[in-house]
């Protein structure tokens, strides 16, 4: 025999939902404020994220290439500026 | 002083053109009553009710609330004094381009408490006025009866203990006047104290007023 | 009584539609905005990035370098003679001489660096060491065909067939360089095969470089001008540093512009003021439109700098990005592999943020103030009449 409900348990009337305190006009709004305030602390996260696992690497190429050269000052500036390897004027 | 209700102690307003406006106006609207000030355009009752909210600070003379002498109050103290005021300016001052519903919520932004129950309370203000069907709707494009309606559920909205209305049935015809007026008495009835101020022959006319002034010369004369 | 709480969340939304009522003047703004601060982090970030390789490249310099010198300017070095005598000063190491100079070249100066098998023992197994005739080009020379053999012009004009090339992650080092055999080198700078262009000396602690110096002075026959590399060092940082200040200082204006229109657009305008005035009238207190104003800008403050800071972040250590070095330092076209260091990153970022939102603050504090002690009937006053 199946088991049946006590009536009063069926016909239990579901609470009403609560009231919406917010003018639909303001739903976008809100979903701005949220964007604008989560943003932010995901930019930052995935660059922190970033920098925990590609940085504290140093770039050794170049510098090994300053030593096998023995370079005074890397070339990194263009030839003739200021900055240029070798420091002084050229023979 | 302890009546509750507004009171004017020989308040005195000067224009900044000189000359003064009101000259020791001695009045009170004590709470639970509602009050008619009637008077020619130009007689500054519009300048009273300012007064008489907090915006304007008055020459001489005082403006009391609730026994309080709200007006000698310093600028962040009459903040309090202004929330308990609902007003209804002359020029309605709508936003015209947010909603209805959100003009009238306005008031309740700064107050997080009030928020969770206000959005029915500003939906069912708007319903009994009239307004139900047009809450989405910016005041722009409304006729001048449906704004002013507008701007009295605005100024009922914060359920205020003092409401002044500047010239609230300028634009209303005859059969909206009724429920204007009922949510008048309704507030009235809850204690609140209601000052009028207008020069239109119907709300002359209704009962709901148990005192009636008539401003002139600068002076307020109670009529019998 | 309720406490109070900066957060209130009816005035943050109606704050964010309260900026949707004037969109695009809100976008502006932001974009305004992350454009300065992604402007300003490039610069500081960059500059904190070559610091930080030219410490790495300096370590691996030669600790002194010593050149003969002539009041008509430097002259070539016996080898043999400067070898022996350097060797005769305690404390010296691995004294050896350095072939190098500048030459004219397709498309410009190229300098030219002579190697030989001394350098062979650390040479990276995929480079060819270049023998007599071979050249190896760094990476400005990537455009020049294999094939084609390239000449040089220095004393002498000579041609050379390109073995091979630097690479890509050795432009930092010598981006506009030719790799020569030792005697071709010579040959080229018109310098006979005793002769060297200076001598490069490594020593046991950075600290005695500048020790050694009267020392080598003293025992070398010629007048000489030395070197050591913290000197070098020095003169390079000074170098970014005087770069980076005088671009950051040229922002001045344009962070000066950006406060100024925020606080003219938060606190002026008949329109402000009038919604000021209604507001008050309201019921509003001189906090809540503080916080509405603080709300809307912060609304599109936050965002903006964090967009304008991973776009730093993004055009800087993201591989690709060429332009930002070559606009901000002149650096030559190849990316430049630089180093990422979290602490500094993250240094440069902050300071980067702040360098923006600093001004922008102030201008919307001001501007929020002038709101709060605004008085409200003459606002609405002005409209009624
Ligand atoms: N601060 C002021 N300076 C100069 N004139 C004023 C000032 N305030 C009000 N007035 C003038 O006083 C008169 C009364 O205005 P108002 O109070 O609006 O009267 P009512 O509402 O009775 O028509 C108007 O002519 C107005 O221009
Ligand atoms: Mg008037």
């Amino acid at each position: 025999m199946a088991k049946t409900l006590p009536a009063q348990e069926v016909t239990r009337p579901c609470p009403a939902p609560a009231p919406p305190i917010w003018p639909g006009a303001w739903r976008q709004a809100r979903r701005a404020v949220i964007a604008a305030l989560l943003l932010p602390w995901l930019l930052l996260g995935l660059m922190g994220l970033d920098m925990g696992l590609r940085g504290g690497r140093p770039e050794q190429t170049a510098a090994r290439w300053v030593g096998c050269l023995g370079l005074s000052t890397p070339a990194l500036w263009p030839a003739g500026d200021g900055m240029h390897y070798p420091p002084e004027a050229a023979p | 002083m302890n009546a509750a209700g507004l009171a004017c102690r020989a308040l005195t307003f000067e224009r900044s053109t000189g000359g003064r406006l009101l000259d020791g106006i001695e009045a009170a609207f004590p709470c639970g009553r509602a009050c008619l000030i009637t008077g020619a355009t130009g007689a500054g009752k519009s300048t009273l009710l300012h007064l008489l909210a907090g915006l304007l600070g008055p020459t001489s003379g005082e403006v009391w609330a609730d026994g309080q002498p709200v007006s000698r109050w310093s600028a962040p103290h009459r903040e309090r004094w202004r929330q308990m005021v609902g007003i209804v300016f002359q020029h309605l001052h709508l936003l015209n381009d947010v909603t209805l519903l959100e003009n009238v919520l306005l008031p309740c932004v700064p107050r997080p408490e009030r928020w969770p129950a206000v959005l029915g309370e500003a939906r069912q203000l708007l319903e009994r006025l009239g307004l139900g069907a047009l809450e989405e709707v910016t005041p722009a494009r409304l006729s001048g009866g449906e704004r002013q309606r507008a701007a009295l559920a605005r100024a009922l909205i914060g359920q205020p203990r003092f409401l002044l209305l500047d010239e609230p049935s300028a634009f209303q015809d005859d059969g909206r006047i009724e429920g204007v007026l009922g949510l008048l008495e309704e507030a009235t009835g809850q204690g609140g104290c209601v000052v009028v101020c207008s020069h239109d022959p119907r709300l002359a006319a209704a009962d709901l007023f148990q005192s009636r002034y008539r401003l002139a010369h600068g002076r307020l004369e109670r009529c019998p | 009584m309720t406490r109070f709480c900066f957060w209130n969340r009816p005035l943050i939304a109606w704050a964010a539609r309260d900026l949707g009522r004037q969109p695009f003047s809100a976008l502006l703004l932001f974009v305004c905005l992350a454009l300065l601060v992604t402007l300003v982090t490039l610069v500081l970030l960059l500059g904190q990035s070559l610091r930080l390789a030219s410490v790495q490249w300096a370590a691996q310099a030669p600790d002194l370098v010593v050149r003969r010198v002539t009041p008509g300017g430097w002259a070539p070095l016996p080898v043999a003679e400067a070898l022996e005598r350097v060797q005769t000063v305690a404390g010296v190491l691995r004294p050896r001489p350095r072939v190098w100079g500048v030459v004219q070249g397709p498309g410009g100066p190229w300098t030219v660096v002579g190697v030989d098998a001394a350098a062979a023992a650390d040479w990276p197994a995929d480079v060819p060491l270049p023998r007599a005739g071979e050249a190896l080009l760094g990476t400005a020379g990537r455009w020049l065909a294999t094939a084609q053999p390239l000449f040089l012009e220095g004393r002498r004009a000579l041609g050379f067939k390109v073995v091979g090339y630097l690479p890509r992650s050795a432009a930092a080092a010598l981006h506009d360089g030719v790799v020569l055999n030792r005697q071709d080198a010579l040959l080229l700078l018109g310098l006979a095969g005793d002769q060297a262009t200076d001598l490069a000396l490594e020593v046991f602690h950075d600290e005695e470089a500048e020790a050694l110096r009267p020392d080598l002075a003293s025992v070398l026959p010629w007048p000489v001008t030395i070197t050591t590399s913290r000197e070098q060092l020095r003169r390079q940082l000074d170098d970014i540093d005087r770069r980076t200040g005088w671009l950051l200082a040229s922002f001045v204006p344009a962070l000066a512009a950006m406060a100024l229109v925020v606080a003219a657009l938060g606190a002026a305008g008949r329109r402000q003021r009038w919604e000021v005035g209604v507001l008050k009238a309201l019921g509003w207190g001189g906090g809540d439109l503080l916080r509405l104003h603080l709300y809307r800008g912060l609304l599109i403050a936050g965002p903006a700098v964090a967009v304008g800071s991973a776009a730093a972040y993004l055009l800087l250590f993201a591989p690709g990005t060429t332009w930002v070095g070559r606009w901000i330092f002149g650096l030559p076209g190849a990316p430049l592999p630089l180093h990422l260091s979290g602490q500094s990153a993250a240094g440069g970022l902050l300071l980067g943020m702040l360098l923006v939102a600093l001004p922008f603050s102030a201008a919307l504090f001001w501007s929020g103030w002038q709101a709060v002690i605004q008085d409200p009937a003459e606002s609405i006053a002005e409209a009624e009449r």
